[in-house]
């Protein structure tokens, strides 16, 4: 595929690593000769160097031929008008990032009459990712499949964790639960597991379930949290507000530290329910003096990674039950994995996961395409499709049907129920089934198939 | 410095190299000679090296700028030291050092020869002169490109270390296709000459090394006379469009390709070459025509060799060493500005030297209004101060190396002229100078450490200085 995509920033030297490695072709558009020279070095990509905003620079870039164009320049204005131009042009589809929580509120009025084909508001999405590992705080990450019939943890083997040392088989004969361990992490190595795959200290699993035998196998290890009720954010910024406005709707309390007294103002009146505070979230005696350790959850979302981190490391040795970091940089995500932080979110990670997606459920026919995507690493993939009229897989024994090597079939939802995939179940139509494979960059649910 | 995949990146070229060489051998094979022995044993020894090379297992495949250059630079130094192999196993340069100038003349596309009886070679040997032209043309690492993929990012600095211009950009967003394009393009472009000069009464024979020849703007002939052997307006006129062709940035012939012609023609560069061509042409015309029996018969032989020496080609119908001295200079100013980036020709390139003027100009223009914010322009974009940066150093290189060259020559051969034309027709590869190294003469009047010297400044002059300079460069070698 034919991909332009505006704006080499964080977002977007993601996007380009992601896609080169899918084989697409690709144009990068930047206004500054350094970033694009960097890009054009390490990508086999094509630069050049020019607005957005320029019709003859969209055109250079082969925007009458192109597929795609994604606009992820830090501007919204210039990433909407940027698409609308390249539409007229006759790029096939397009794609904004749109940050600002006014504009993205009517970016469903506005999209059709823009011919937008998708927004995309990492700061959002990153605000859901961290309220879902809230409702599930055992987890490292969660990811739901089947509108959260289904979902995926992922929890790590430390210290008296009864699984330590223990094969797969024997897991399944000892708890009897329906649960399924698709994947396992370790060190660098990402693995799809068989029967007798003994998992070891400091491997990290992926477990997909329903919410229910979730909670109950994680019980029996005596490894469960219950649901985070009060949270102390520390920044806020536009993931703090997204992610505390989420949070208030389930009734969760909230605390925002914020250094800025104009931001604090506003927030105090977009956030009635909040707690909104001013201060300096990297001085330990503000965070002692409101509590940090009473709170179930802490959140570092502050602008500077060195802060996040800090911050997280003093609410871990306050026994603070959950600490969510967020880290920008890729480039220091490999050292702060040493430090043995809790979760980290990368939002431009978590926003390259939904885009990819999207490119992917475009690729491929209509309702064929991927429904959830998860990377695990940058290895492995969990993906959720439909089961359609016509595929050849359909009801026919797992244990009969002939899958690629390194896939897994990692559950599958009927009627809203989740159902542990066995030798004996089959694939139905109207099924929504989890593919787990190794970074096969499967488009549609017949691929899985030799 | 990755030195591992520098290695494989040899092993791979050397292979591709000793499969070249084929083509002389079943040339030779069809002729009934009995050189094959001359081909196989180079086929041996390259296969020898490259086989192992390329097993290498290799961990780490990222290069970088640095790696780029040396890549570049030890593959030509490694091609033609092999290259010259077949010319002394069959006995027809017996010495190993005039024979590794013919072939680094040949790969660099200079055209210099040190043959003064051309026509005595057997066949292959012909076709294997000219046939260095047409590899050395395009580069090999390109053609490693587009016949090989699998490389990872880094692979960029390669191609643009091996092709010439100022700045080096991608056709189409994957290395591997751009590769290709150029490749097909120069196949094709190849192809037509060759038909066009066969519908001339050329042998098939000779219209494919003339072809080759032209392409690559190398200069070889298989005859002693060049083109002036054939005698035949046709052909002159053929060779002089198509040598005028391959002195243009073939990225405008893509644009042509893919159907934007308007934009092809707006190019300031080629606009550039055309005015460049025209006025000299006329100039030399006006100037020779006192010498000439009419001034159709001055324009034949001023646009053959205007358009000879601006690809920095080399053929001659002529020996414009007779004409006036006017006509003389300005064949040697063509000589030093040279063809189009990107182009196959060689010389300082037409764009180059527009950012030097332009440069001097906006320079100028700030000593009359200190504070004044200049933007160099070229094709309608600004040229980035890090391009200017890297166009001053080249030049500055090229001066040193030129007044170097011909220092050194002078110890050897006692005619200044000689020595400095010389120098420049090698480091722009050309190939004939003027005086002892005019398009009637040759170079086998200098002695082997002279040759030795101008067969690197070829290869300097091809790889455009830098990838040389990288190599040599103690700070590449240092750890840390």
């Amino acid at each position: 595929m034919h991909i332009i995509i505006v704006g080499a920033g964080k977002v977007g030297q993601t996007l380009i690593n992601n896609f080169t490695l899918e084989k697409h072709d690709i144009v990068v558009v930047d206004a500054d000769f350094a970033t694009v020279d960097k890009v054009v070095n390490h990508h086999d990509v094509k630069g050049i160097v020019g607005g957005g905003l320029e019709r003859k620079v969209l055109i250079d870039a082969g925007a009458e031929k192109a597929d795609l164009l994604i606009a992820c320049t830090s501007h919204d204005e210039m990433n909407i008008l940027c698409c609308v131009l390249a539409k007229k042009i006759g790029v096939n589809c397009t794609i904004a990032r749109v940050r600002d929580p006014a504009y993205f509120r009517e970016m469903e009025n506005m999209r059709a009459d823009l011919g937008l084909d998708y927004a995309f508001n990492p700061e959002l999405a990153t605000a859901h990712e961290i309220a879902s590992v809230l409702k599930m705080p055992l987890a490292r990450s969660v990811e739901n499949f089947a509108g959260g019939k289904a979902r995926m943890a992922e929890l790590e083997i430390v210290g008296t964790n009864p699984l330590m040392g223990k094969t797969l088989k024997q897991i399944a004969q000892e708890y009897k639960n329906k649960i399924l361990i698709a994947v396992v992490i370790r060190g660098d190595k990402v693995i799809i597991p068989h029967g007798d795959f003994k998992l070891e200290n400091e491997d990290r699993i992926h477990i997909i379930a329903d919410e229910k035998e979730l909670i109950l196998f994680c019980k029996k290890l005596n490894i469960f949290k219950p649901r985070a009720k009060s949270v102390f954010i520390v920044g806020g910024g536009r993931i703090g507000y997204y992610l505390a406005q989420e949070l208030l709707k389930s009734s969760v309390s909230v605390k925002i530290v914020e250094r800025d007294e104009e931001r604090a103002t506003e927030l105090s009146a977009l956030l009635p329910g909040a707690t909104i505070l001013i201060g300096d979230g990297t001085d330990q005696a503000v965070l002692d003096e409101e509590n940090l350790k009473g709170n179930d959850a802490c959140i570092t979302l502050t602008g500077k990674d060195e802060e996040n981190v800090m911050i997280s490391l003093y609410a871990k040795q306050s026994n603070v039950d959950k600490i969510i970091t967020k880290i920008d940089r890729m480039s220091i995500l490999k050292m702060v994995n040493i430090l043995g932080l809790d979760t980290v979110v990368t939002p431009r990670y978590v926003i390259a996961n939904h885009i990819v997606r999207f490119v992917r459920a475009y690729m491929a026919k209509a309702g064929e395409g991927v429904k959830t995507l998860y990377r695990i690493g940058d290895k492995a993939e969990a993906q959720e499709f439909a089961v359609l009229e016509g595929f050849e897989g359909a009801d026919i024994p797992l244990k009969n049907l002939e899958l690629k090597k390194n896939i897994l079939i990692g559950g599958i939802v009927r009627n809203g129920q989740f159902i542990l995939p066995q030798g004996e179940s089959q694939l139905s139509v109207g099924d929504r089934v989890i593919v787990i494979s190794e970074a096969k960059h499967i488009t549609q649910l017949s691929q899985i198939l030799k | 410095m990755n030195i591992k995949m520098i290695f494989s990146i040899l092993g791979r070229t050397l292979l591709i190299e000793a499969a070249l060489l084929i083509c002389p051998m079943l040339v030779g094979i069809a002729y009934g000679e009995s050189t094959y022995a001359a081909y196989l044993i180079p086929i041996g020894v390259l296969c020898a090296i490259g086989l192992p090379l390329t097993l290498l297992h290799i961990k780490d495949r990222s290069i970088y700028a640095k790696e780029g250059f040396v890549i570049v630079a030890f593959v030509w130094v490694l091609m033609s030291l092999a290259g010259a192999l077949p010319f002394v196993i069959s006995g027809a340069i017996p010495n190993y050092i005039d024979a590794l100038f013919e072939t680094v003349s040949g790969f660099s596309t200079t055209g210099a020869s040190i043959l003064s009886d051309i026509e005595a070679l057997p066949q292959s040997l012909l076709f294997w002169r000219s046939f260095t032209h047409w590899i050395g043309g395009m580069g090999v690492l390109v053609f490693v490109l587009a016949i090989l993929p699998g490389y990872n990012s880094g692979v960029i600095h390669i191609f643009r270390a091996e092709s010439p211009g100022p700045s080096v950009g991608k056709l189409v967003s994957k290395l591997t296709r751009t590769a290709r394009i150029l490749y097909g393009i120069y196949i094709l472009m190849t192809i037509v000459e060759m038909v066009f000069l066969l519908c001339g009464g050329m042998s098939l024979f000779d219209s494919v090394t003339h072809a080759f020849a032209t392409a690559g703007t190398g200069g070889f002939s298989t005859k002693n006379a060049s083109i002036a052997a054939f005698d035949s307006v046709y052909i002159e006129i053929v060779i002089a469009v198509f040598m005028f062709l391959f002195g243009i940035n073939f990225n405008l012939f893509y644009l042509v390709l893919v159907g934007n012609v308007g934009k092809a023609l707006k190019s300031e560069e080629f606009r550039t070459y055309v005015v460049l061509t025209v006025v000299s042409t006329l100039a030399i015309a006006i100037n020779i025509f006192s010498l000439s029996e009419n001034f159709g018969e001055a324009l034949r032989y001023s646009f053959f060799q205007v358009t000879s020496i601006g690809s920095s080609t080399g053929f001659s119908t002529a020996d414009f060493d007779l004409w006036p001295s006017f006509s003389k200079s300005v064949i040697l100013v063509l000589m030093i500005i040279g063809a189009c980036g990107g182009s196959t020709g060689g010389g300082m390139k037409v764009s180059r030297v527009m950012i030097l003027f332009k440069s001097v100009a906006a320079n100028i223009k700030r000593l009359i209004h200190p504070g004044s914010v200049v933007t160099i322009k070229l094709e309608g974009e600004p040229v980035t101060s890090e391009t200017e940066r890297g166009v001053h150093t080249y030049f500055i290189l090229w001066i040193m190396i030129v007044i170097t060259c011909t220092v050194l020559l002078c110890l050897d051969v006692n005619d200044f002229l000689t020595n400095f034309t010389a120098s420049l027709s090698c480091i722009g590869n050309m190939g004939p100078g003027l005086n002892f190294v005019g398009p009637s003469c040759n170079y086998a009047l200098y002695s082997p450490y002279s040759k030795v010297l101008l067969s690197l400044v070829m290869l300097v002059g091809r790889l455009e200085i830098f990838p040389m300079v990288v190599l040599f460069a103690p700070r590449t070698w240092r750890r840390g």
